[in-house]
């Protein structure tokens, strides 16, 4: 219900497009001024190596953020990836600590993932709770469970085999994890730009009633997209493991902002209905630039969390202007 | 009393209004009509100082004023009822009614809570509006809101009342309600501007007319020199056959038949038959269970007990898509909540319930998509750029076709069309007449709900009438007159 007819004044309407222009360029613009910034002010940001570690160190970012994408493009959230990193890379270590071979205890993360996923989807969906209430309480359990899984100490991945594939090999010459980060982004892009399911998304993002009339399987759509975050959340667990070499509960402290900051600095909206994988990357790439240099220009780690902060309102506030309010 | 006159205002891409002019007396109802798009409501906002023209004067009792904002024009009298219902679902209607005005103790820093509901109680009371100032908004009518909104501007004794299509959606009872606010305003003095696509309404209130068609001023008189046809004429530019329908029903093939259908309070036991290549219309009150019926035989809600038949086969559909793929359709009433997807564009729009027909083993290729919705665009002459074109920015006519695009292109063989030229303009209306008669035509059996009785006798070759969730007759179009067809939705016989 709207509190006034919508207002539609010139200097509205030049400010709104101004508004529009500005969310629009702020992924590129805004990566381009970081890594400009930082090329600027360290000697050690412009070279070869730091932009590897760069990528392979972002790559658990990017995974989290592309199946943010698609939740918060059905007006949802996921407060618990971070936390579900963290307890799936001490799975994995704890499987592969048991004996189990690295593929299968892959594979078995990766199934818990797309469980606790579903769980998050079924509980939300079903239960029609909202899905903040939902993950919060499962981002409490799935780090309790971490810190029980390993009596709170981290454990050290023996496998090489596993390290090298995950952290250190290289195809083609590029990095396996950037090799993982691309085909997730390919498979996000045509899943919601050339799939029945990903058109059905936007229409259920932006008007559920009129989506579910319109005979969208809205619970199923819906189940779906938690599942696949889940998917991806696993793939980032076990990335997040090999470069760590180990698996810690308290591993990934950001990384839930930080992936809600990626697909909000892309310029979605976070009521759904408007979300892009594309600016998501850029997003999560001026994230990550801005994590790698300021850890380079020894900027202390609460001044990290003021900036990002204020990036995300910057981000927020431009969106609801350029939308008009509603 | 108050005088726009020369008016002129463009918005990027379009001039709105192009010299345009009106007056309104002390006392008097002065209808203000035109079709969608034709400048009325940019008019109105102007007068409620939520727009400024760009050039041209507004006079109030003959002096010169212009308006910042909407307040500075509540203050010098001018209310504005929008037809976007504001009323606070989480709040009562005492609180509705006084709200920004709330009667305080201590300087305006603690509500006085006894004084509030005594006052809502009094302006009810004195408006004669039978309702309870405690109960919540929330669990109002729609209809019933808009009362509780046109109160509120009406308790503040306004000088000037716009009412932006006060009546879509009103039920009977609260639109006689309406009529004599109407009429104790005049009496008081008010100058009333009247803004509706209903013309019965039109003749019943106003004193005088004036007609606006693409932002220039067309005419203004008073009601008693014009006619039906006069009116139309001038809204639209040219001449709409209002012709009824010949109605030879062709009662050869039943599509749809419905026996015993009952569900919660609302459908009390419908039967119901509908034929192949007819167009049915469903007349009945407020609150007659008529949408909660399409509702159960499009498949969005199930039925407590009854059963429905589909071209002779049994028919319980366990979901919309199901529906669907049994060939019935359902337009909704509620076109910007449950029609469209407003941010979305047209072509995805259309398109939307035919994914599956449109893709190949769940890949959708965008161009064919878009070939699609331009096809259907064409057929029901879609005005838009195309189907990229964001369906928010059409105006209410072509958002309706888009909703229709949307079904039609499900093939469907019952369509169920809720209230179809709701919010439409004179030409859209007459342009979704022909294509409900061309559907009909080809054989689609045609379901049309509408409040509006001359608009089913027009179009139908049938009306069924439906009084508290039963159905209580129907009559062959070309014999039915209002006052039976009245009869028929009053009727309160508790049958079987």
């Amino acid at each position: 219900m709207t509190a006034l007819p919508p207002t539609t004044s010139p200097a509205m309407a030049r400010i709104r497009r101004g508004a529009a222009l500005l969310r629009d360029l702020l992924p590129y613009a805004g990566l381009f001024l970081v890594v400009a910034y930082f090329a600027f002010a360290s000697e050690f940001f412009l070279n070869t190596r730091n932009f590897e570690r760069l990528i392979t160190d972002s790559a658990t970012l990017m995974l989290v953020a592309f199946g943010m994408t698609m939740v918060i493009l059905l007006g949802e959230i996921d407060l618990s990836v971070g936390a579900v990193v963290a307890l799936l890379s001490v799975i994995l270590v704890q499987l592969m600590a048991a004996g189990l071979g690295w593929p299968l205890a892959v594979i078995l993360v990766l199934l818990i993932g797309m469980g606790i996923g579903g769980l998050n989807g079924v509980i939300t969906v079903i239960g029609d709770i909202p899905s903040f209430i939902t993950t919060l309480g499962m981002m409490a359990v799935a780090t309790g469970l971490a810190y029980v899984f390993t009596g709170s100490v981290s454990v050290a991945i023996m496998d090489d085999q596993f390290l090298d594939l995950f952290y250190d090999d290289r195809f083609l010459g590029l990095p396996v994890p950037l090799w993982i980060v691309g085909l997730a982004f390919l498979a996000s892009v045509l899943y919601l730009n050339r799939t029945v399911a990903g058109f059905e998304l936007f229409a259920l993002g932006a008007n559920p009633a009129a989506a579910a009339l319109s005979g969208v399987p809205v619970k199923r759509r819906k189940i779906t997209v938690f599942v696949i975050m889940g998917a991806l959340v696993a793939i980032a667990a076990c990335l997040s493991a090999a470069r760590l070499g180990s698996g810690a509960p308290g591993s990934v402290p950001a990384l839930t902002l930080d992936a809600i900051a990626a697909v909000i600095i892309g310029g979605a909206s976070l009521f759904g209905g408007r979300a892009f994988v594309g600016r998501t990357l850029m997003g999560a790439a001026l994230i990550a630039v801005l994590n790698n240099g300021m850890v380079l220009l020894n900027v202390n780690i609460d001044a990290q969390y003021i900036i990002k902060g204020l990036i995300i309102l910057l981000a927020v506030v431009l969106e609801r202007v350029a939308a008009g309010g509603r | 009393m108050l005088e726009l006159s020369n008016i002129t205002k463009s918005f990027p891409g379009v001039r709105a209004l192009d010299g345009a002019r009106f007056d309104l007396r002390a006392g008097e109802v002065h209808a203000f009509m035109g079709e969608n798009g034709a400048g009325k409501s940019t008019m109105m906002k102007i007068a409620a100082g939520l727009f400024a023209p760009d050039t041209g004067t507004i006079r109030l009792d003959g002096v010169p004023v212009s308006f910042a904002n909407p307040s500075e024009a509540k203050a010098a009298g001018i209310h504005t009822v929008f037809q976007e219902l504001t009323v606070l679902e989480n709040l009562d209607v005492a609180q509705n009614l006084l709200i920004g005005r709330e009667p305080a103790l201590f300087g305006g820093a603690w509500l006085d809570r006894v004084a509030l509901y005594d006052e809502a109680a009094k302006i009810l009371r004195e408006l004669r509006i039978p309702m309870d100032p405690r109960r919540m908004a929330g669990r109002l009518s729609t209809g019933q809101r808009q009362i509780v909104e046109i109160a509120r501007a009406v308790a503040q004794n306004p000088r000037v009342l716009i009412l932006d299509e006060p009546t879509s959606s009103l039920g009977r009872h609260e639109e006689e309600l309406l009529f004599s606010l109407v009429a104790r305003l005049k009496t008081a003095g008010t100058g009333i501007v009247y803004i509706t696509h209903r013309m019965s309404e039109v003749f019943a209130l106003a004193d005088r007319i004036t007609v606006l068609r693409d932002g220039r001023h067309i005419l203004t008189d008073d009601a008693a020199n014009l006619d039906r046809p006069a009116l139309i004429r001038a809204m639209v530019g040219r001449d709409v056959s209002e012709a009824r329908h010949e109605g030879e029903s062709r009662r050869a093939e039943v599509a749809l038949e419905v026996r015993g259908l009952e569900r919660g309070a609302d459908v009390r036991g419908v039967d119901l038959t509908l034929y192949r290549g007819e167009v049915l219309g469903l007349a009945g009150l407020m609150g007659a269970g008529r949408t909660e019926l399409a509702r159960l035989m499009a498949g969005i809600d199930r039925p407590d007990a009854g059963e429905m038949m589909l071209f002779g086969q049994p028919y319980a559909p366990a979901s919309v898509r199901a529906a669907m793929l049994a060939g019935v359709a359902y337009v909704s009433e509620d076109r910007k909540g449950l029609g469209v997807v407003l941010p979305l564009p047209v072509g995805q729009n259309i398109a939307l319930p035919s994914l599956a027909r449109l893709s190949r083993s769940g890949w959708v290729s965008p161009a064919r998509l878009r070939d699609f919705a331009r096809d259907w665009m064409g057929r029901l002459g879609v005005r838009a750029t195309g189907p990229d074109t964001v369906v928010g920015t059409l105006s209410g006519g072509n958002q309706q076709k888009v909703a229709l695009a949307k079904w039609l292109s499900t093939a469907p063989r019952v369509i169920l069309l809720d209230e179809p030229t709701r919010g439409v303009d004179v030409g859209a209306k007459a342009e979704i007449y022909t294509l409900i008669r061309a559907l009909a035509a080809e054989g689609t059996a045609v379901l049309v709900i509408s409040s509006e009785l001359p608009e089913l006798m027009q179009l139908c070759d049938r009306i069924a009438v439906m009084a508290q969730g039963r159905v209580s007759g129907d009559l062959p179009a070309v014999e039915a007159s209002e006052t039976a067809l009245l009869e028929l939705a009053f009727d309160e016989s508790e049958a079987a």
